[in-house]
């Protein structure tokens, strides 16, 4: 049995708005239910993918995981984040501080509006060495070249100098990536690393983080994506999300060949497959990822769903273990 | 880059030509010009003296009363005899010899008169300048950082009275208040100095400097602290919106270094911008300030000018004017790409 470096706990995130969504503006501030109820681990040396559609709440999972969640609007109402056998979430801003960026990193979509456009990249890589403990300016600028060539970054003694405006897009995401190295986390998150990029880049940088992975020994990835294809390519462990919540989790080769939750087979079935004739228009799932200002009362997905029952609509299915560690939340498999 | 500049620096002339040639085309239709002032006298001139002659009344209105001769030696006075163009070229050729010709009314050169009105406005000014940056720029950010608060909602509401307050009115009640008269003795009741100004030691000098600037200062910056305030505090806001903000925090940056650094950097794009032309608006003096205050400046020369319809003084104005406003836009752009690395000039 692989060790826990995360556990996260009955988390419930939610974001406070006067909109309803429904055309109608409401008074008061209401709350948003992003993420309600999460509760998964993250094991040593593991990949694991959270996938699901725009509004899913698998972004904002990640966020939550380092306080990141602007407070207002949003707000992390219950839940624990134990990392390492602390709660995350009860530490004060300076403490965590410690944690983020040196522990735990992040990198995000788009790597063009993620990095400061005004500052050098020497300065913004420089400052995560400086802001974590005593280190002079030399050695940062020092590290920080060595962590860029690593990162696959051509000429990084002259591109350090340059503002991120004159790198393209794969080469900002280097940068990001190398910034959220220097302290050899254990944990990386990454928010839709590739979705901004061009796809042969796409594959650069799934290879990079590959590489970085295997030298680092025993570090965890948590990769967040839409993208089916990268999670067969990265990814251990699946936790599939809808309408904030998880509905399906399992090891990626048991998710592929047995896909239990009908959102799950229904996205599976929307890849288009290479060599393949498909009749007509592509498959896809009918319908939009609900309100979260107005989520129905039984299960998320029902609205969409092809097995809809009676049930379905009024109670919210458990998650259950069908087989070994491959957890749905489905009335089909109830009873 | 430089060429860019150069190119700007050189667009001045054209820009320049363009703005005087047309006022200077403007004031040749303004009626009550020179002319028609010079009239008026030699009209009154015989009214009176016909009155006292006993011949009453049969000719007042007429302007048959002045002999072509005197009012063709008054249009060769003021130069009206010749066509506008050739009038023009002669104004701009003098202008390059820094020639900017006589006032009318203050029979002096037209430079010597900008010049000691000048100086007054733009010490008025660059204090004016600088006190709002230094000012309105950390208070708009320490707003930002703290939006919502209690010292937010204050600030705010004393940045908006000062908005909605009338710079000279609230420089008439500081008089009333401060001013000697009715009520506290604080502060002299207007003028650039006292009149024994050069009798005083150096230490006096600048104590009796001080008395006469701190309230015009206050009425010229009432109104333009509040743009500035919530302009920064607002640029502030909206970057700490962004996507790097959100990549600071997650590498471990403190909440300082966030706001102060990062926010902050991003959020002189738009004030830098405004630079230029701020100056310029200082730098032209107000007028009702200027009367309240009893201060020799630009604003109130420009007025009188105006009404007297001192053609030079006027134009040696536009001239200055002009030049700073042209200069201040080429400035900002300057600044513009100083401090934002994503622009460049071609």
């Amino acid at each position: 049995m692989k060790n826990k470096i995360l556990e996260i706990k009955n988390l419930s995130t939610v974001f406070y708005a006067k909109h309803s969504g429904q055309g109608k503006e409401t008074k008061e501030l209401i709350p948003g239910k992003a993420v309600s109820g999460v509760s998964f681990d993250v094991y040593e040396d593991e990949v694991l993918g959270i996938v699901g559609e725009s509004g899913s709440g698998k972004s904002v999972t990640a966020y939550s995981i380092l306080n990141l969640i602007p407070n207002p609007p949003g707000k992390i109402v219950s839940g624990e984040i134990i990392y390492r056998g602390i709660d995350l979430l009860k530490l004060s801003s300076e403490e965590i501080r410690k944690y983020r960026g040196a522990e735990i990193s992040m990198i995000f979509q788009e790597p063009g509006t993620s990095l400061n456009p005004v500052m050098r990249i020497e300065e913004q890589m420089c400052e995560v060495f400086m802001s974590h403990g005593k280190t002079d300016r030399a050695e940062a600028l020092k590290k920080s070249i060595e962590l860029l060539k690593r990162a696959g970054l051509p000429d990084a003694e002259k591109r350090i100098k340059e503002y991120p405006s004159s790198l393209s897009g794969g080469m900002q995401q280097r940068v990001m990536i190398a910034m959220a190295l220097a302290f050899r986390p254990s944990l990386l998150i990454a928010d839709e690393p590739t979705t901004a990029l061009d796809v042969t880049v796409q594959a650069q940088i799934l290879d990079l983080m590959s590489d970085i992975k295997r030298e680092n020994g025993k570090s965890s990835i948590i990769m967040i994506t839409h993208n089916l294809g990268i999670i067969a390519e990265m990814c251990d462990r699946v936790l599939v999300m809808y309408g904030g919540k998880i509905q399906e989790s399992a090891n990626v080769k048991d998710l592929f060949e047995n896909p239990l939750h009908p959102y799950t087979s229904a996205m599976i079935k929307s890849i288009p497959c290479f060599g393949k004739k498909h009749e007509g228009r592509l498959n896809t799932i009918p319908g939009m990822v609900p309100d979260i200002f107005n989520l129905p009362p039984g299960c998320k997905f029902c609205n969409r769903c092809e097995f809809k029952k009676d049930i379905c609509e009024k109670k919210e299915p458990e998650l259950k273990e069908i087989s070994k560690e491959h957890f749905v939340r489905c009335h089909l498999y109830e009873g | 880059m430089l060429r860019y500049f150069f190119r700007r620096i050189l667009l001045i002339v054209p820009t320049f030509i363009g703005i005087t040639f047309i006022t200077f085309l403007i004031l040749q239709f303004v009626p009550g010009g020179p002319l028609e002032r010079e009239m008026l006298k030699l009209q009154m001139g015989n009214v009176v003296s016909g009155s006292e002659s006993g011949a009453v009344g049969s000719n007042r209105t007429g302007m048959t009363n002045i002999p072509e001769s005197a009012l063709k030696e008054i249009r060769e006075f003021y130069g009206f005899d010749r066509p506008v163009p050739e009038r023009y070229l002669e104004w701009v050729l003098n202008l390059c010899r820094l020639n900017f010709g006589k006032s009318y009314a203050y029979s002096e050169p037209v430079i010597d008169v900008i010049t000691s009105r000048f100086s007054v406005s733009i010490y008025f000014g660059l204090i004016g300048f600088v006190l709002t940056y230094l000012i309105c720029v950390p208070l708009g950010v320490i707003k930002a950082a703290r939006s919502g608060s209690k010292f937010d909602l204050i600030s705010s509401i004393v940045v908006f009275l000062g908005y909605s307050t009338p710079g000279w009115a609230f420089g008439a009640l500081m008089l009333i208040f401060f001013g000697g008269g009715s009520f506290l003795n604080v502060f002299p009741l207007g003028g650039f100095r006292s009149d024994d100004f050069d009798n005083m030691n150096l230490f006096g000098q600048i104590y009796d400097q001080l008395r006469h600037t701190i309230l015009p200062v206050i009425s010229y910056l009432l109104g333009s602290f509040a743009t500035l305030t919530i302009l920064t505090k607002n640029s502030v806001i909206e970057n700490l919106n962004q996507d790097y903000i959100r990549t600071a925090y997650a590498k471990g940056l403190s909440k300082k270094r966030v706001i102060y650094v990062h926010a902050l950097r991003n959020s002189l794009i738009p004030i830098v911008t405004g630079l230029g032309q701020f100056l310029g608006i200082l730098l032209a003096g107000s007028i009702l300030i200027e009367k309240v205050f009893n201060i020799q400046g630009i604003g109130l020369l420009a007025y009188d000018s105006i009404i007297n319809r001192d053609y030079p003084v006027i134009m040696g104005l536009l001239v200055f004017q002009s030049l700073i406003l042209l200069t201040g836009n080429i400035i900002t752009d300057f600044l513009y790409a100083a401090v934002d690395p994503r622009v460049k000039y071609k």
